[in-house]
């Protein structure tokens, strides 16, 4: 019974979709690709599909969803001098940029947590600039308390249409409350199901680059890494840039896959696969940018010239244009071939350089995670055999400057085996694969 | 005996003085300790009040976390769960586990996602039937304390408040074995799914160093449970704002996590990690994890500075209270040894004026009587009758000068003088009181003539005074040394005897008046004790001084200055 449903379920994506375009054309685009459109019959193959979502840019003229922001500043003695000033500076930018019909709140913290400004309109900017100028430094980092305030602080207007957004800015370790990454990356994890997503700004070489990014990670929201105080008020600008241009909320991306297609991981983001179902949650989306998964299956044998569905997707989400929901899907077809020559042609190099960067990406955090555990030589090794694969691998499909790419990758190995690694590469590898893994734009 | 009383006075002051003292310290120090006490008993009774909120919260999300499994459609169960956790934050893991065939879903063999790993592994004991599924003992201690405290009792209240009218199907009576509570959904109107009967369970789980809560509904009849793992970050996250957003005076508050750790604070200071608590309640929803409050150890400082100012204040207390009890002491001691002098002054003159009187008038009737006619004895009548008189005439003049010098009414006559011809007259006249009393006086004087401006009278009767003294106290030295010199400024008179001298107790107070060494009526000599009193203060009437000058071979010895020009004249 349920085979037979799975096996109708294309025919019956398919009837959706025709409906569907009949209507309203949906916001997003969804669009299914994979590495090598055809395969080689005969034998099991592993195969990368590459679900992508494009978002256009928002027209003028359209109002874009309000911003319910909470902007989160560590204001612990380790801030003052020029970052604390800097940090006034870009909080100020990043009110400016709201319109009145967004709300702002303001929490600080050091060893306690305090709500400077409570939720309010953003309009009456004169009178927040002010109480954001009076911001004195002191004390320990409440990182946690004050996640959970700046949190409260936007649950106040949870239920009304805004794009909910935290914004946290530290430059030290969190030496009150949990510490972990792991910690406040179930934080983030929670606050995602809310609707609330938290951006975090680490400044200068002090803080904990695996928390920050592992907070941000799980509630999709970005991470930055700012090694001088001077460029904060561009990051500030940048995340308001992305803040107001979101299109789409609560997206949902449901991918299934027909008998004889197994899904195997999801390179790069989080995500569950269940038997023949792989799903996959982003928060948001912002208008003109493409975020997309790569998922890996694994292909069972098919006859020459046979032709295969090895994926259905839909992505639910809410238009935060309309606040209407929507959905849209899309369908993966390989064709499988005795010839080598028709499989090489058929590579698909967007895709297949995708797979290269978060695979870099992921295996430069994996090998910085072995590092960080103590076990270096196993560090430099995870670079050595990733590298290694995907340098054959490119070669193989015949794109040169893909295994150019992979091969670079392998000088990082010296990296790992030199005697200390500087906390600013650290912090420079998380920042850097964070935005591959999650597509951020530059910064 | 007189001075025994005093110190008796003086005890009976010091003595009730230094208890009150005392009495003050020990108030203020009982007043103190019951300040902290009773802060102390504030803080903690805030305390349990924000724990008792705590494990309200915790108790409210676990009542609404079994409510919604309970009410969970059986079919399709693992996908129920599976969209209840993406939706609620609180959720963290679901779970569908059988008796027999172990853990259903997640599917332990493929989990779906790394997290879903990790909380098979986290809880492979309990769902290998390793561990037991009923709670820990400490557990189910904490359970049944939990029946008897207030939340019990608001648990039911808040059961009660959704009870529903009842429906004809009265049978459905939930567990009773959970708590005391009523069947919470035994009448729910039916158009909401029906409740499960069952049973629902709570216990806490330790893994990775951390507590983690899970929740489980077992349906009666079926070998079944499922249930959930509760987010614990984000259930902590939300518990923080029952912490009071804004703390009264110096106290702080922690929520401290099962290893004693500050998990969040509030207040107005920062609470050091070997800061002592005021006040530590546990949480009974929340195993080992306690909230505290802490008092400003800055803060206890000043407190301690009241105490010190309040003993300084004390101390001043009593020190002004010795010191004026001790000056009135004194007083009255000088005005009693004042008045003894002057009754012993008065008898003393007294006395002195008889002496001569009775002499005078003898002799006077031996020569009124007429029988007498042998002119060298009338002769030696009349000069003792003289000399008498003599004496007499100068002990009214010491008593009237000594009540001139007094009042200040003495008055100086400047006149030009030749110090070494004023002496010889003046010695001229001493001359038989000196052989009466065997005294051989020896005159050192300067060749030179030595004059000065001077008042007469009074330099007669210091001269005098000093003589009298001599002939008095020192008759048994037999000699009596007069020396004079005289320089440009200032002449020096100086009179030494080799009598027995004065006592150095005495000797700072032989110029204070009815002072007198032995001043006791049957001493040898008779005396007023103002002789060297008026000397003084006529030498300093003169612009000079008289002063006592000890002598190496025994005896005493007096100086007087005098200035020349005597232009310091009083008056």
């Amino acid at each position: 019974m349920n085979r037979m449903l799975k096996k109708l379920l294309p025919t019956l994506l398919l009837l959706v979709l025709t409906a569907g375009s009949s209507l309203a054309a949906p916001l997003l685009n969804l669009g299914l690709s994979l590495d090598r459109d055809v395969l080689p019959a005969g034998q099991r193959e592993t195969a990368i599909i590459k679900v992508a979502l494009n978002v256009p840019e928002i027209p003028r003229g359209i109002e874009r969803p309000p911003v319910n922001l909470t902007l989160i500043l560590d204001r612990s003695g380790s801030m003052s001098g020029d970052k604390i000033s800097k940090a006034r500076d870009a909080a100020i930018t990043a009110l400016r940029m709201l319109g009145p019909q967004d709300l702002f709140s303001l929490v600080i913290y050091d060893h306690n947590v305090h709500t400077l400004i409570p939720p309010q309109s953003a309009a009456n900017s004169e009178r927040l600039e002010a109480q954001i100028r009076n911001i004195r430094v002191g004390g320990n980092t409440a990182l946690f308390g004050a996640v959970s305030q700046g949190a409260a602080e936007i649950r106040k207007n949870l239920e009304q249409n805004f794009v909910h957004r935290v914004v946290l800015l530290s430059d030290g370790l969190a030496n009150v409350g949990p510490s972990s990454p792991n910690d406040l990356a179930r934080l983030g994890a929670a606050l995602l199901k809310e609707g609330i997503s938290v951006t975090t700004i680490g400044i200068g070489h002090g803080f904990n680059e695996d928390l920050m990014s592992q907070l941000a990670d799980r509630s999709d929201g970005n991470h930055y890494f700012v090694e001088s105080s001077v460029d904060l008020p561009r990051i500030f600008a940048a995340e308001l840039g992305d803040v107001l241009s979101v299109a789409a909320r609560r997206i949902s991306i449901d991918l299934e896959t027909p008998a004889g297609v197994q899904p195997l991981r999801i390179i790069g983001r989080e995500g569950r696969i269940i038997g023949n179902r792989v799903e996959i949650h982003l928060n948001q989306l912002y208008g003109g940018q493409e975020k997309y998964a790569l998922i890996e299956v694994q292909v069972d044998p098919g006859r020459p010239e046979q032709k295969l569905n090895v994926a259905a997707a839909r992505a639910y989400y809410e238009n935060a244009l309309t606040s209407q929901e929507e959905n849209t899907s899309a369908l993966a077809q390989v064709r499988f071939s005795p010839r080598p020559e028709e499989v090489l042609r058929s590579a698909n190099k967007p895709v297949l350089k995708a797979v290269v960067e978060n695979e870099i990406a992921a295996s430069r955090e994996r090998a910085l995670d072995l590092y960080n555990a103590g076990r270096k030589d196993e560090a430099v090794a995870e670079i050595r055999q990733s590298s290694g694969k995907l340098k054959s691998q490119s070669t193989s499909l015949g794109f040169s400057d893909l295994a150019e790419t992979a091969e670079v990758f392998e000088e990082d190995a010296e990296t790992f085996a030199a005697p200390a690694l500087p906390s600013a590469v650290k912090k420079g590898i998380r920042s850097e694969s964070y935005k591959v893994r999650k597509q951020q734009k530059d910064y | 005996m007189k001075s025994k009383l005093i110190i008796l006075a003086w005890l009976l002051l010091l003595v009730p003085t230094l208890l009150l003292g005392v009495g003050a310290l020990r108030l203020l120090q009982s007043e103190e300790t019951q300040l902290l006490s009773s802060q102390r008993a504030a803080a903690s009774d805030r305390t349990s009040a924000i724990a008792g909120n705590f494990d309200l919260a915790i108790a409210e999300v676990q009542d609404g976390l079994q409510e919604t499994l309970r009410q969970l459609p059986q079919q399709n169960l693992a996908q129920q769960l599976h969209r209840w956790k993406r939706s609620n934050p609180l959720v963290r893991n679901v779970f569908v586990w059988q008796q027999g065939r172990g853990l259903i879903s997640p599917d332990p063999e493929r989990p779906a996602s790394d997290e879903e790993a990790a909380f098979v592994r986290r809880f492979l004991p309990l769902f290998a039937d390793q561990s037991n599924w009923q709670p820990p003992e400490l557990d189910q201690k904490l359970a049944a304390a939990t029946t008897r405290t207030i939340l019990a009792e608001r648990r039911e209240l808040r059961l009660l408040a959704k009870q529903a009218p009842p429906t004809t199907v009265a049978a459905e009576m939930a567990d009773s074995s959970y708590s005391a509570a009523p069947a919470p959904a035994a009448s729910k109107p039916a158009a909401e799914p029906t409740p499960q009967n069952g049973n629902s369970h709570w216990r806490s789980w330790y893994a990775d160093d951390q507590l983690h809560l899970l929740g489980w509904f077992a349906p009666s009849g079926k070998q079944q449970r499922y249930g959930v793992e509760v987010e614990m970050m984000a259930l902590l996250s939300r518990l923080l704002g029952n912490l009071p957003s804004q703390t009264t005076g110096q106290e702080s508050y922690a929520l401290l996590d099962g290893k004693g750790k500050i998990f969040h604070q509030v207040g107005n200071f920062e609470i050091l990690p070997d800061a002592q608590p005021l006040a530590i309640i546990a949480l009974q929803n929340l195993p080992h994890w306690q909230v505290a409050a802490y008092t400003d150890p800055t803060a206890a400082k000043t407190g301690s500075g009241i105490i010190l100012l309040g003993s300084l204040l004390i101390g001043t207390f009593i020190v002004a209270i010795l010191l004026g009890g001790s000056l009135l002491l004194w007083q009255a001691h000088r005005n009693q040894r004042d008045a003894s002098q002057k009754t012993s002054f008065v008898s003393n003159v007294s006395h002195e004026l008889k002496t001569p009187l009775t002499t005078i008038r003898m002799y006077a009737e031996l020569l009124g009587e007429g029988k007498l006619h042998d002119p060298v004895k009338q002769q030696r009548y009349l000069q003792t009758i003289i000399k008498e008189s003599q004496r007499l005439t100068r002990l009214v003049n010491n008593v009237l000068d000594f009540s001139r010098l007094e009042q200040n009414r003495r008055r100086y006559q400047r006149e030009p003088l030749e110090l070494k011809q004023l002496l010889s007259e003046l010695l001229e006249t001493q001359k038989p009181r000196l052989r009466d009393a065997e005294i051989e006086l020896q005159l050192e004087l300067p060749t030179e003539p030595c004059r000065l401006q001077s008042d007469r009278d009074a330099l007669e009767q210091i001269i005098l005074n000093l003589l009298d003294n001599g002939i008095k106290y020192a008759s048994e030295g037999k000699k009596l040394l007069m020396q004079l010199r005289c320089d440009e400024l200032q002449l020096t008179l100086r009179l030494r005897d080799w009598g027995p001298g004065i006592p150095s107790s005495h000797r700072q107070r032989i110029f204070e008046k009815f002072h007198r060494v032995d001043n006791s009526l049957t001493t040898s000599q008779q005396g007023s004790g103002l002789g060297l009193s008026i000397a003084r203060q006529l030498a300093e009437g003169l612009g000079g001084q008289l002063e006592y000058c000890p002598a190496d071979d025994g005896g005493c010895c007096f100086e007087l200055l005098l200035p020349i020009g005597g232009e310091e004249f009083n008056g």
